[in-house]
């Protein structure tokens, strides 16, 4: 036989190989969902592993954020400017000097077991989340609240009384841990039977699952709402998969997209982007208990070097918006001023000379960094260019992403870190006050302390407003906070589906209003 | 002769398996990071972490923690789950029996594709057909699997969508169903761990090809397809099966990148996800689970060649 008699040999194998191919290529419809699926399907970003669960005390990423935010409601919800609006609570009003706030609770809602919604639900969620047992991060955020402050006169009504003035207190209980959930729910059953008032129920919820799936909650007090008959939540952390799912129409949301994504996606007529104003804000924090950050003439120059557009359009590739070296955006309503001032090499020069650098004596730093926000690296390294041209040398120290919060943050004096988007007045509580444990700069002034005690006591908006701008300025003029960015959050959803919008905090995910033809 | 190996080889695999576990244990020690931030955040309180750390043994010293662990590990009780509190056999199942299905489906393609393009090379040896196989290989060899799964999933997911971008096991309906939304990560596996084998079973195909007897059985007036089938490819396949058990060694515990590219809800994900949650009685598992496949697809491969080629049985 000839070598001619492999050739057929192989041609019958590889033929029956195609065959097979074709054969599976066939089996279904060639990509997206098959007929019987009608459920939004949403992408989100990080992955909380076995740590996943229902009960809102615990999210340690936004993965659960998800899950919480489609099963239970919060007494309000938060707009992107943090103001509060109404939800599981129609209204609320405090005393005069703002001790004791009344919240007066939305009628006849019902759990999606059945039982009717009281405000014994309310008391018995917050007093679970201070309680040290529960193991919750809210217990911090909420310190001011003790077991006997809050009460239920009737009911539909929940009193919160507190030591101190809280004119804010309606923020200060939203946050992503303060879902109500059923009076004597334990920890046990909330993980993976957590029942809530939402707009969705969990069904059969495991914490690793490929799909969560939620059902439409047909008892759902908001008329309309939720659009969707089911959302199925997935999670896909890779760059090129996401794109690929979007594009063929396995993925109908998805909870952000990276940057280098964009203009693949912007090519796409199926996809529309959707983006938030300034979100998470990327920080460069001085120690300002350790030299040479006890010098504020040194911590003002290091602010000056930056140029601050460049950061936005190389590191963030546009997508984002410059910052004032203090946690509100400068394109907040709360902001002290709109402008920020553009970067000033000479001015940055003639205050280290001041405090005693210069070409034969240059200051240098070590500036820790890693990779745990897209472009931290790239950041650090551009900083460190910027502040060459003033004449300081800066070391860029690059650590894995993975231990970095553990091992790296907090440990030495010069280091990279990065904040979700809050409330004034929650943000500078959390970061700058100097009994705060997140007081990453270590920056103590009683005066501003003292403006965060006095905004928390005000009632009048305007006024409040102001104390809070007063105290931003005092950050942006001594503090030792460098603030060059806010990244934009960029969501992306198929142009047959509408209703999603991402909001400024990464960890708001509200799927009520999507839906999809 | 082969019982006594098997034996033999059993019990070196359990000593394996401990000195696994007991090389686990350490490495873990030595994970920076605090397994209570991991679990309870960035925001809680030390005496949150404190409390956690009581409640999980994890304040006892580590002797005494593995000498517990190891204790029901024996009686098959992998113990609970640091972070979700729930048994570690009911956390690692579903992802294992994913991986294993995909390892197989990669499996059952690898087989006839190396041995197909092996054989199409040595008996087209240094013309078109050889050459463009050898191309393909050497390509295949020096392309990370990420840049090849990326590739596959762009052209087959986005410019010919014929495949799924994402594996969905949760929506398949049969077989067929699942070999269709496991195509892309099963290719990918496929071409990875064929282009090892496809070099090494071409190479020893030309040299046994070359020799005495199978001149002999060419020369009796076989047809060559029964020489190459029944002749020359038994004796070639020897040390292609090492190949192979490494192979499949890599199928249930190199497919972390593989997984993540198409999202796939394996066991590399598992490991990734433990590892990053300090979650060592899942790690732990996991990793056992790897070594014990890579120990008995070694010791297969081992006993495969013995009955393959009789001269290795007498001792």
């Amino acid at each position: 036989m000839k070598p001619q008699a492999y050739g057929r040999f192989g041609l019958a194998v590889l033929s029956l190989a195609a065959g097979l191919l074709a054969a599976c290529g066939t089996a279904g419809s060639a990509n997206g969902k098959s007929t019987s699926n009608q459920c939004v399907t949403f992408a989100g970003a990080e992955d909380s592993g076995q740590k996943n669960s229902l009960d809102p005390a615990n999210q340690p990423s936004s993965q659960n954020s998800i899950m919480v935010a489609a099963v239970y409601n919060r007494l309000m919800g938060l707009d992107d400017n943090f103001k509060v609006r109404p939800e599981l609570a129609t209204s609320w009003e405090s005393n005069a000097d703002a001790t004791q706030w009344t919240f007066h609770l939305r009628q006849s809602v019902k759990f999606s077991d059945g039982h009717p919604f009281t405000s014994a639900d309310v008391v018995y969620t917050f007093q679970r989340l201070i309680d040290p047992a529960t193991g919750s991060e809210a217990a911090a955020t909420l310190s001011f609240l003790t077991k006997d402050s809050i009460t239920a006169p009737d009911p539909s009504t929940v009193v919160f009384k507190t030591a101190q003035p809280m004119a804010t207190l309606p923020n200060l209980i939203t946050t992503k841990s303060t879902y109500i959930v059923e009076n004597g729910a334990t920890k046990d059953t909330l993980r993976t039977h957590g029942v809530g008032t939402g707009p969705f129920i969990a069904q059969d919820f495991q914490p690793v699952q490929q799909v969560h799936k939620f059902v439409k909650n047909p008892n759902y007090w908001e008329p309309g709402l939720p659009k969707a008959a089911c959302i199925e939540a997935y999670v896909i952390q890779e760059a090129t998969t996401l794109n690929a799912a979007l594009q063929s129409g396995q993925i109908d949301v998805a909870q952000s997209v990276a940057y280098v994504s964009i203009p693949t996606l912007q090519q796409d007529s199926s996809i529309k982007l959707l983006k938030t104003s300034a979100s998470t804000s990327m920080t460069i924090a001085m120690d300002v208990t350790q030299a040479p950050f006890t010098d504020s003439r040194v911590r003002t120059a290091l602010k000056k070097v930056v140029d601050r557009q460049k950061m936005v359009s190389t590191v963030l590739l546009g997508q984002g918006a410059v910052g004032d070296d203090n946690p509100i955006p400068p394109t907040s309503p709360y902001a002290w001023r709109s402008q920020v001032p553009a970067q000033d090499i000479a001015g940055a020069k003639q205050l280290l000379a001041q405090a005693g650098y210069g070409p034969s004596n240059p200051l240098k730093l070590d500036l820790y960094t890693a990779e745990f926000l897209p472009g931290a690296v790239n950041m650090a390294q551009l900083y460190a260019q910027m502040a060459a041209q003033a004449g300081v040398q800066v070391n860029v120290i690059t650590g894995p992403a993975g231990e970095y919060w553990d091992n790296v943050y907090e440990k030495h004096p010069f280091f990279m870190s990065g904040w979700s988007a809050r409330g004034p007045l929650e943000a500078m509580n959390l970061e700058y006050r100097s009994t705060a444990n997140d007081n990453e700069s270590h920056w103590k002034n009683p005066d501003f302390d003292h403006l965060l005690d006095q905004a928390s006591a005000t009632v009048d908006v305007n006024q409040r407003t102001l104390l809070f701008q007063h105290a931003e300025q005092m950050i942006t003029e001594d503090g030792g906070e460098i603030i060059p960015v806010f990244t934009f959050t960029v969501a992306a959803e198929r142009t047959n589906c509408s209703g999603y919008q991402p909001a400024v905090q990464f960890i708001q995910i509200d799927l009520s209003h999507v839906s999809c033809n | 002769m082969l019982v006594k190996l098997i034996v033999s080889r059993m019990t070196q695999a359990l000593l394996t398996l401990l000195a696994v576990s007991v090389v686990i244990f350490c490495a873990s020690q030595f994970l920076p990071g605090d397994v209570a931030v991991r679990v309870l955040g960035r925001e809680s309180t030390p005496a949150q972490r404190a409390l956690f750390r009581q409640e999980m043994h994890l304040d006892e010293p580590p002797v005494q923690r593995y000498a517990q662990w190891l204790a029901g590990a024996v009686r098959g009780d992998f113990g609970r789950s640091i972070a979700s509190q729930e048994d570690v056999t009911s956390i690692v199942a579903p992802p294992l029996q994913n991986t294993l299905l995909l390892s197989a489906y990669a499996f059952l393609l690898y087989v006839p594709l190396s041995m197909l393009l092996a054989m199409i090379g040595a008996v087209y040896r240094g013309r078109p057909p050889d050459v463009g196989i050898s191309l393909l290989t050497l390509i295949g060899l020096a392309m990370p699997e990420f840049v090849l799964g990326t590739i596959l999933l762009i052209v087959f997911a986005v410019i010919v969508p014929i495949f799924p971008a994402m594996s969905l096991l949760a929506h398949v309906q049969g077989p067929l169903d699942f070999l269709r939304a496991t195509a892309l990560p099963a290719l990918t596996l496929t071409v990875v761990m064929a282009v090892y084998a496809i070099r090494m079973l071409r190479d020893n195909l030309i040299e046994v090809l070359g020799s005495d007897y199978v001149r002999m059985a060419t020369l009796k007036g076989l047809p060559r397809y029964r020489v190459l089938l029944q002749h020359a490819v038994p004796n070639a396949l020897g040390p292609a099966l090492n190949v192979t058990a490494l192979n499949l060694a890599y199928l249930v515990g190199g497919v972390v990148i593989v997984e993540n590219v198409f999202a796939f809800p394996g066991l590399g994900n598992l490991l990734v996800n433990s590892v990053s949650l300090r979650d060592m009685p899942v790690v732990e598992a996991v990793t056992l689970i790897i070594s014990a496949i890579y120990i008995f697809a070694n010791l297969i491969a081992d006993v495969a060649t013995m009955v393959l080629n009789p001269r290795l049985r007498s001792h």
